[in-house]
């Protein structure tokens, strides 16, 4: 690390770099850490606390590191997280999978994350269904939330997604939803629909 | 998308009336900006009569979508009247065949983002973030717990009565004695005790009678006294023992009650 910035001190009084502070820190944290809170953290600044974190980033990308973890970004967070090909082993002594979300949450998901806010009956619109079940099931889970309410007469409760929704997903942001292929004839306005039958 | 099986009871393979008509549409091979609505409404009544056991509240949606496609079919067997020449009147409503269409396509549109967040939920979940272990939850808890100290929720109740459970399951094989224990017995037995000494631990409580039907019987005269505002129930932490004390502190009249 750059010779400038305070350094941390370990609890045993042996001097610790900031980039192994910040990686301790992402090594024992339960959720994703920001570098705000990396910084508040370590007492250092945000530029050196991305500086660690970049020197952290390499240090599990070398080419002669045994591998096995890396560092994701999720939820505007850091977080460290093993390799997808250790899964099966990892699942052997114990760790959980999540439960995996039905269709109709998968759907209703798919909804909020591209429109919200919305209403539940903007989400019954398009699936052509109640929703009421898989909203409470989302809600449940944090998947979702209630962000307002919607200036229409019976003030109808808007919802988003929350964090939760992109550590699930382990996106970085709503940005980095994926934008499929959609069909050209789609962008088209209704009104040049064929009307024949 | 794949469609996983799930505990929750559901249409056999359709999500809704829309999802069998994308499938229908799909399977044909169909462009859907010029489905013949004719033909695939009587696919779609076809569909519905295989689907024997329908669970009645979805059965109305598809019914529905079944009268919507009838009325689009008849509409279209029916000479059209057309409008004068020139451009069609401004309020004339929107076209049923053309607003089913634009339902579909907003539809579908919907089922490939969810096959995509499908996607990236299995990559996802094959990553591990280190664990939280419990012991280290409990610790980090009590400073959020103090606000809601007053009222111990409902799932602590549960864990207690799970714990007590487990303390009584271990205590070896005995004889079971099936005797008259009544919650009038046990609620007047439980406020006798609680004039005497103030206040009673649940721990105390639950260790007293043996059995599962006497246990039963004193976690519902504690509910009971509950819900009629004789006792109250707190919890001073997280995993602590819960404590039992009369309530209000103006008496223990009958007459109090509703």
């Amino acid at each position: 690390m750059t010779g400038d910035q305070p350094r941390p001190v370990a609890g045993n009084g042996n001097e610790i770099s900031l980039a192994g502070l910040v990686n301790a820190l992402l090594f024992a944290a339960p959720e994703p850490l920001t570098v705000e809170r990396l910084s508040m953290a370590t007492g250092a600044g945000a530029d050196a606390v991305r500086a660690a974190v970049a020197e952290v980033r390499r240090y599990y990308q070398r080419p002669d590191a045994p591998g096995g973890i890396f560092l994701q970004e999720v939820a505007g967070g850091l977080q460290l997280v093993t390799v997808a090909s250790a899964a099966e082993a990892v699942a052997a002594i114990g760790r959980g999978r999540p439960q995996p979300l039905s269709p109709a949450a998968l759907e209703t998901l798919a909804i909020l994350a591209y429109e919200q806010p919305s209403t539940r009956a903007e989400i019954e619109a398009v699936r052509g269904v109640k929703v009421d079940g898989v909203i409470h099931t989302l809600l449940e889970r944090g998947l979702i939330r209630e962000v307002g309410r919607k200036q229409v007469p019976g003030r109808p409760i808007l919802y988003g997604t929350t964090d939760e929704f992109l550590r699930f997903f382990g996106l970085r942001s709503l940005e980095d939803l994926p934008q499929p292929i959609v069909d050209s004839a789609e962008t088209d306005s209704s009104d040049e629909l064929p009307v024949s039958n | 998308m794949a469609r996983v099986a799930q505990c929750t009871i559901t249409l056999p393979l359709f999500e809704g009336p829309l999802d069998l008509l994308l499938y229908l549409v799909e399977k044909h091979e169909l462009d859907i900006y010029e489905i013949n609505v004719a033909s695939v409404a009587d696919q779609y009544l076809r569909h519905l009569r295989s689907l024997e056991q329908l669970d009645l509240e979805v059965a109305s949606e598809f019914y529905l979508m079944a009268v919507r496609l009838l009325s689009i079919k008849a509409r279209a067997l029916l000479p059209q009247r057309h409008a004068p020449a020139g451009e069609p009147a401004a309020d004339e409503p929107e076209d049923p065949r053309a607003q089913l269409i634009r339902e579909l396509v907003a539809y579908r549109r919907c089922q490939q983002r969810a096959a995509s967040l499908d996607s990236l939920a299995t990559g996802q979940s094959r990553l591990y973030a280190p664990p939280l272990r419990l012991a280290e939850a409990t610790a980090a808890m009590p400073h959020m717990w103090t606000q809601h100290a007053a009222a111990p929720p409902l799932p602590a109740l549960q864990e207690a009565y799970q714990l007590a459970l487990a303390r009584a399951r271990g205590r070896g094989p005995r004889v079971i004695t099936r005797d008259a224990f009544t919650m009038r017995q046990r609620m007047a037995e439980l406020l006798r005790l609680l004039r005497q000494q103030g206040r009673l631990a649940w721990q105390a409580i639950s260790a007293g009678p043996e059995g599962r039907r006497e246990f039963v019987v004193t976690f519902l005269s504690l509910l009971e006294l509950m819900r009629r505002r004789r006792i109250q129930v707190r919890q001073p932490g997280p995993f602590a023992d819960l404590t039992v004390t009369l309530a209000g502190g103006h008496g223990n009249r009958r007459a109090a009650q509703p």
